[in-house]
């Protein structure tokens, strides 16, 4: 059993502490052979003259490869793509969500496939920039632990197959009781009209929002400073002093785009009598904000609640 | 004593390195010679998978090449057509023609049409189509009378000897840039196709570049 046979046991990708844990990685390792009782196949000298004639032979076939001129082909497409020059990017714009606060983008994409994310210009709040959330998200389309295929029950099925069991199973739900939908913020309008229309379906069914960076906390504040829910938008173009408890609004926060272009309309200083605006900063860990701030206090986050006032 | 070796045998020795010499070098000089471009890359004529004539379509119907080949002003590559391009016609024109089965059937599957390629320039030379067709250099000038060929052939050497003739003097492959795809273009009357070749350079400021990272880049 020689390494690369081990790398075939599972198609999956297994980290590499993990490989060597399986039987086959330690027997090979401690010199157990898998059977002939010697200690594996790296000695078996059939296997190495094997290599050796595949070598001879394929030293042997190279000489004649140059012999020939070798056929390229030209592989056009069958049905032409609007717009699309061969050889030329296209460009598309679109919106990303992150935590519920859409960023204008403008995907590159190199026949048909994206490969570079930056700001739309022409969007109002991202004008021409994104954040590392977004630039990150073209490589969320290449990664090979993304589920290409429909599952149920730990199986492969199909779109056609989920359509039937949706169209039987959600007939048999009633008012909607029991039925929870549980999914990651959008701030588009096409999105609030799906929920719109499942709740009107399913009265009594939860719509439940969970994602990995959530701003809870902002709008229950700003419920206690205001009586009403709110999405916070800070302005920060018009503060002359910013204090951020533990809110990295510079750097790995959600919405990052637009305050980091306001704080800086703010920060620079064109001509005589402009003012400049004062950052501090208190957090427990190191964070963009704390870098760019004029006055940072390293405080434990359990501490901070008891700074603010 | 009498020496092991007669005295004649020093002509022998003699003659076979001046012969062996003399092979080699012939040997070295006809490698060089018969495997240059010029003799090696032109008159390449791959069969194509189609026996789409150029002579009939761009010659005898009178097509223009920007018909299929319509990216060429605006990209690097001058793109090989669509099978949706020929169909534009071939739906009814010629259309149960045994040799357009290729065509048809990729059109119904979708499954493109494996084209060779002819004019092959190696990977580290850099070449734009649009930039060339800008300036005024025709088709003509490296692809040759496309319109007169039943199967394309490539007539020039695309080595980069050829590639710095022009560079260094463009005037004579230039015109206006409404000809270039007339490939039987002639010079109007009382001037030759350099004078005109030199307007152009002028009222353009063409400088080719004729340095190594010009089109090594």
């Amino acid at each position: 059993m020689s390494l690369v046979q081990i790398s075939n046991v599972k198609k999956t990708r297994v980290p590499l502490d993990q490989l060597g844990q399986t039987p086959e990685f330690q027997g090979w390792a401690n010199g157990v052979g898998s059977g002939d009782g010697i200690g594996g196949e790296e000695l078996d000298s059939n296997s190495r003259r094997d290599i050796l004639k595949i070598m001879a032979a394929g030293a042997g076939l190279a000489g004649l490869v140059s012999c020939r001129r070798p056929v390229q082909n030209i592989v056009s497409f069958s049905k032409g793509v609007e717009d699309l020059i061969p050889g030329k990017p296209l460009y598309y714009n679109t919106v990303f969500n992150v935590g519920g606060v859409a960023q204008g983008l403008r995907i590159e994409a190199n026949d048909g496939r994206p490969t570079k994310v930056e700001g739309n210009p022409m969007h109002p709040t991202s004008k021409g920039a994104a954040n590392t959330y977004s630039q990150g998200s073209v490589l969320g389309l290449y990664d090979p632990d993304r589920c290409t295929f429909v599952m149920k029950d730990q199986a492969a099925s199909s779109w056609d197959a989920f359509g039937a069991f949706a169209k039987d199973h959600f007939s048999k739900l009633g008012e909607g009781e029991g039925l929870a939908f549980v999914c990651e913020r959008n701030a588009g309008d096409s999105y609030r009209a799906v929920v719109a229309a499942a709740q009107k379906k399913w009265p009594k069914a939860l719509w439940l929002h969970w994602e990995a960076l959530n701003n809870d906390n902002a709008v229950l504040g700003s419920q206690l400073a205001t009586g009403t829910p709110a999405q916070p938008l800070y302005a920060y173009d018009k503060a002359e002093v910013v204090v951020a408890l533990d809110d990295d609004f510079l750097g790995t926060d959600a919405a990052t785009v637009q305050p980091t272009k306001l704080f800086s309309q703010k920060r620079k200083v064109l001509k005589a009598g402009d003012t400049m605006n004062r950052l501090y900063a208190v957090e427990g860990h190191f964070s963009l904000t704390g870098g760019m701030a004029d006055h940072r206090l390293r405080l434990k986050p359990s501490e901070i609640a008891g700074f603010a006032p | 004593m009498k020496p092991i070796f007669p005295k004649s045998l020093d002509f022998l020795i003699r003659a076979t390195g001046a012969f062996l010499g003399l092979s080699i070098l012939t040997g070295v000089a006809a490698y060089t010679y018969f495997t240059l471009p010029v003799n090696i890359d032109t008159g390449y004529r791959p069969e194509q998978p189609v026996p789409y004539s150029h002579k009939l379509h761009a010659g005898n119907v009178g097509m223009d090449c920007y018909y299929c080949h319509n990216t060429v002003t605006k990209a690097g590559h001058a793109a090989i057509p669509a099978t949706e391009t020929c169909m534009n016609c071939h739906t009814r024109v010629k259309t149960d023609s045994a040799l357009l089965a290729p065509i048809r059937k990729s059109y119904a599957t979708g499954e493109p049409v494996k084209w060779v390629k002819i004019h092959a320039l190696p990977d580290y030379a850099y070449f734009n189509h649009s930039a060339h067709l800008s300036a005024g250099v025709s088709c003509v000038s490296c692809h040759g009378r496309v319109d007169q060929m039943v199967e394309v052939t490539q007539v020039k050497p695309l080595n980069m000897a050829w590639c710095l003739e022009c560079h260094r003097n463009p005037a004579p492959n230039l015109r206006p840039t409404e000809f270039v795809t007339k490939l039987d273009w002639e010079p109007p009357a009382g001037k030759t196709a350099t004078e005109i070749g030199m307007e152009i350079v002028k009222a353009k400021g063409i400088n080719p570049p004729v340095n190594c990272g010009g089109c090594h880049r």
